[in-house]
Parts: structure tokens; C-alpha cells; sequence
């Protein structure tokens, strides 16, 4: 049966394919577009219109001498908002900067799988620094509000350069 | 994630990075997850058995796709390998486009090419999928998979 149900849901995307048009994104997709848009300008303002309520986060994968065995949670919009304001008053980021090379969106959980290349600005006029590392973030909407976040990064092997501003 | 960020871009990245490679990183919990995956892909169950902690649990939140009551939650390797078994596949390759490794969690961005034996001949299926492994230990604590099920291929087979 389960097999029956696995093919048939693959015929049906082969029908349906190309998957990224307007007219077949689902709302979920269409929301966690437009949410992550605004997380790679780091556009508090307009990020915490997609959170509901009891929005949460979460990122098992970071790491640091303050960072615990199981990452970093966050348990409110609020707090997530905090660390993000530090985050941006510390390091001045110009952009987060992601490439996603799929996204895809099941039962109200959209998936992006690439990268980040998160652009800093340096003392020399120019020259950006940029940290880059593999990243998959997932979204979870529910009832039009995003009510989770996940990020999983490479933070133990990123990539770190100096490059010029084109 | 930021913190981490942030770090490197103050310019301490490199004493960060030694921190991860010696607390939390290091190439036994990326192997142990490699040839977890390894195993599981062939089917070998008792060795994917071994990996296992006497906890596992083995969570797809984009299951509810297929039908099911609730996104697939097994805990135990039995009911994991029962579950797994109920799919009828006889084979659950990846084909890997990015592996990474932090904090214990080993991160593969990948295709899973899944064959289904079928009388009429078998039916192979590619699935865009992250599959995340916990390492707790030296034992896979967790299998987390996020796979697009709306959005799989059929393989032609040659």
C-alpha cells in the first residue's frame, strides 16, 4: 500500500513539474519564500511579521565556548530577536547572503538546502569579509505563521575569506 | 547560528574553529554517520542494529505526505527496522551533494534513489532529501529526515 502510495505521489510530481511557479507553490512555500528573503537582509522588522506567538528556534549544529551539546533554542520571537539585534550591532553584517540550490515544501515544512556567504565589511574600502558554509533551514508554517525554524550549518569548516567588492 | 558568525568575523575564527574541531567535531562522528548511512542503504540491518542506541529515534516531520495519522516517530531499532521494512524498498542508495559535520549532527544534503521490487520489474525513484544523523557517544541517537515526496522522479532505468 505504502509503496503504491510513494509511486503514485511521484507520477503526480512528474505531471506537475516545473515545481517553482507562482501557480503550484503551495502557501507554506510562498511564506517561508518570503520570510527567508528578509532573514538573508536581516529585516528584523519585517521577520517578525511571519512569527506566531509561540514561535520557536532552534539550531543544534552551532557551536562555541558558550554553546551547549544541543546548540542553541529559543523559546520566543522576542528572544530570537535579541540575539539577532546583537548579532547585527556587533558585526554589522551586509547580508547573509544564501544560494539555495533546492527548496522544497511537505506537510508545512519548507526545506532549503545550499549555502550561506554572510558578507562583513572590513576597514579596507573594497574588500569584504566573507563566511561561507553549507546551510539547510526549515521552516515549519503553520495557519500562515511560521512557528518553527531550524538551521543546521557547517560551523565546525566554513570557508573564510577576504573578496573584492565587484 | 550567529553567535558563531559573529565570532569569525571579529576575527577570532581560528581559535573558534580549533574549539569545534576538539570539543565538538572530529572525523569519528562523521565516519560512525557515513557508515551508518552506508549500512542502512544496503539494508544491512544488523549492522545498522550496532549503530543504534538503545533510544534511537528515527523522525521524518514530511511524512504525513504518505498517508499516515501522524509524521513518522519510531524509537528502538526494531521498531525502526519494521518501519523502515514496511516501505518495500530493496534498496535506499544516496547519492550525497554535500556532507558537513557540527556539534555531533552529520548533515547530508543528497538525492535518495530508492528501487522498488516490483513482479512487473523493479521502479527506482529519486527523492530530494536532508538526512541529519546524531552522534551521541560513538551510537546514532537520531535519524531526521526531510524528504520531498511531492517532488520525486522516476529513474529510467537503462
Amino acid at each position: 500500500m505504502l509503496r503504491k502510495i510513494l509511486i503514485g505521489l511521484a507520477a503526480l510530481s512528474c505531471v506537475s513539474a516545473p515545481a517553482f511557479t507562482q501557480e503550484n507553490m503551495s502557501d507554506a512555500e510562498r511564506i517561508a519564500r518570503e520570510y527567508m528573503m528578509h532573514y538573508d537582509a536581516l529585516d528584523l522588522d519585517a521577520m517578525e511579521d511571519y512569527w506566531a506567538d509561540d514561535v520557536e528556534f532552534f539550531d543544534v549544529t552551532a557551536m562555541g565556548p558558550e554553546t551547549g551539546p544541543d546548540g542553541i533554542a529559543m523559546q520566543s520571537g522576542a528572544e530570537a530577536r535579541e540575539m539577532l539585534s546583537d548579532f547585527i550591532e556587533t558585526n554589522q553584517p551586509i547580508e547573509l547572503g544564501f544560494e539555495w540550490h533546492t527548496i522544497f515544501e511537505s506537510n508545512g515544512r519548507v526545506i532549503f538546502m545550499g549555502e550561506v556567504n554572510a558578507l562583513y565589511p572590513t576597514p579596507t574600502d573594497g574588500q569584504v569579509f566573507r563566511w561561507n558554509a553549507e546551510q539547510v533551514t526549515v521552516i515549519t508554517v503553520r495557519d500562515g505563521q511560521i512557528i518553527r525554524q531550524r538551521d543546521f550549518a557547517n560551523y565546525a569548516n566554513p570557508d573564510r575569506s577576504l573578496v573584492r567588492v565587484p | 547560528m550567529f553567535r558563531m558568525m559573529g565570532i569569525a568575523a571579529i576575527g577570532t575564527a581560528l581559535a573558534a574553529a580549533a574549539y569545534a574541531q576538539d570539543v565538538h567535531s572530529g572525523p569519528t562522528t562523521r565516519a560512525i554517520a557515513e557508515d551508518y548511512l552506508a549500512a542502512y542503504s544496503i539494508k544491512d540491518w544488523d549492522a545498522v542494529r550496532e549503530y543504534y542506541s538503545e533510544s534511537a529515534v528515527f523522525i521524518d516531520p514530511t511524512s504525513l505526505e504518505l498517508g499516515f495519522n501522524n509524521p513518522i516517530q519510531w524509537t528502538g531499532a526494531d521498531q525502526i527496522i519494521s518501519g523502515i521494512e514496511g516501505w518495500g524498498t530493496s534498496l535506499l542508495q544516496y547519492n550525497v551533494h554535500n556532507v558537513y559535520e557540527a556539534s555531533g549532527r552529520v548533515v547530508f544534503q543528497a538525492d535518495a534513489v530508492v528501487t522498488y521490487a516490483n513482479p512487473d520489474g523493479d521502479v527506482v525513484m529519486n527523492y530530494p532529501i536532508t538526512t541529519i544523523i546524531t552522534v551521541t557517544d560513538g551510537h546514532v541517537t537520531e535519524h531526521r529526515d526531510y524528504t520531498d515526496f511531492a517532488g520525486a522522479s522516476r529513474v529510467e532505468e537503462n
